[in-house]
């Protein structure tokens, strides 16, 4: 399983705040979860308020 | 009972968040008190979580004189966990560390019992009289005169309680803890976890939790367990490293020295713990807010569940005492005499792995 932001991702820093390890950066329009740090602790996932990042299984 | 939040009251006498045996045993003591009494979990139930789900023998001594005799359909193969093989580095034999070398207390069971987390979390939570809300994501909370408001969300719905009492037992990454004291997570080191579950061989026998402490390979710490059918590896790290990176020189690791072999990966997911055991930097809560368990920054080295229910209880006793009160209720439980103990015997047992080992393997470099 990785954990991805969509491209709906409306910038809003939700998950930025909640990762307590940083490994969500700003890319240029959109979120992006740096996958060699994250951890899949889901974190991230649960707060995001439009439901814009998804488990994808890998 | 599970409920919607939809169907929710407006105000309850106690908020719980998190499912987990912290949440669980505050339920359990406010059980028959006649509070109205919330348990709030974010995934959906019955939920699992990363953790060995090993029952040490004082929590399967605690949960049997709290919650009665632990039922067959939450335990799993191997049944009972003979005790803990500690591989120091990579060429040496195993050390063992029977259950009992950090516990003499009396009347102590010998052995661990092997459980599945979704199934023994969800039957502790279901001994108590709380409404049980699953899904639902707690936001923040403020004090608003005499109350608490606590902001939830499911899915597209938002909804505030009103609550006395608001308990955090969620977790090291506990957003209550967050929401009561902003600054306070700024200042731990955290500690990324990774876990695979396999089917598969390995030469491992089966009936031990196996922990390597190799710095090299395992960054942190990394353990091995086997549940049922299927062989759980695990790896933590320290916060700038990647937990991923280490599991698979780890798992290299077990294939050349333990004859691991995959056949298929089931599940993968992870955790991040922090240093708050490690530096006695516990948080209680405060004033009407009260945390427990790994929220507040209590575990016996890597077991939290006896700690989680430990303070648990002692939270919602601290509740029971402060009702028609004025005694700040956070004060109640950090004096609680089962409170100061449970750090008392956290850090004896710090204390004694050290001694074991020579060194903290929290602070090692």
């Amino acid at each position: 399983m990785v954990l991805e932001i969509t491209d709906e991702c409306t910038i809003c820093g939700t998950c930025l705040e909640e990762c307590p390890i940083d490994s969500i950066e700003e890319g240029t329009d959109k979120y992006i979860i740096d996958q060699t740090h994250c951890t899949e602790c889901d974190a991230c996932f649960y707060v995001c308020p439009g439901g814009h990042i998804l488990k994808i299984k890998n | 009972m599970t409920k919607k939040i939809s169907r929710l009251k407006d105000a309850y006498d106690v908020v719980i968040i998190g499912s987990g045996p912290a949440g669980a045993a505050t339920a359990k003591a406010l059980t028959g008190a006649g509070l109205n009494t919330i348990i709030i979990e974010k995934c959906k139930l019955p939920r699992d979580k990363i953790c060995s789900g090993i029952l040490f023998p004082s929590s399967v001594q605690f949960i049997r004189e709290h919650f009665g005799e632990i039922p067959e359909h939450v335990v799993c193969e191997p049944r009972i966990i003979k005790g803990n093989r500690v591989f120091l580095d990579l060429d040496s034999e195993y050390m063992d560390m029977p259950f009992s070398a950090f516990d003499q207390s009396e009347g102590l069971p010998e052995t661990g019992l092997n459980s599945l987390r979704s199934e023994v979390d969800h039957w502790l939570c279901n001994q108590s009289d709380a409404t049980i809300v699953d899904d639902c994501l707690f936001i923040s909370s403020r004090q608003e005169g005499e109350d608490i408001k606590v902001d939830l969300r499911h899915a597209d719905t938002e909804k505030t309680l009103g609550t006395r009492f608001l308990v955090g037992a969620d977790g090291p990454q506990s957003k209550v803890r967050r929401s009561v004291s902003p600054d306070f997570d700024k200042h731990l080191r955290w500690i990324p976890v990774y876990e695979e579950w396999y089917r598969g061989d390995t030469a491992l026998e089966p009936g031990y939790l196996y922990i390597f402490l190799d710095r090299g390979v395992t960054g942190f710490m990394a353990t091995v367990f086997h549940k049922d059918d299927q062989i759980h590896v695990t790896t933590g790290v320290r916060q700038n490293e990647s937990s991923k990176a280490f599991q698979k020189q780890f798992v290299a690791h077990l294939r050349e020295r333990h004859g691991l072999v995959i056949k298929e990966t089931m599940l993968t997911r992870g955790i991040v713990l922090n240093d708050m055991t490690a530096m006695k930097n516990y948080n209680p809560g405060t004033g009407n807010v009260i945390l427990c368990g790994e929220a507040a920054g209590i575990l016996r080295g890597g077991e939290g569940i006896t700690s989680a229910l430990v303070t648990g209880t002692a939270a919602g006793e601290s509740i029971m005492a402060c009702l028609d009160t004025n005694k700040d209720p956070a004060e109640v439980y950090r004096t609680h005499k089962d409170y100061v103990e449970e750090i008392q015997r956290c850090e004896a047992v710090h204390a004694t792995a050290e001694g074991i080992l020579g060194y903290n393997i929290f602070t090692r470099e």
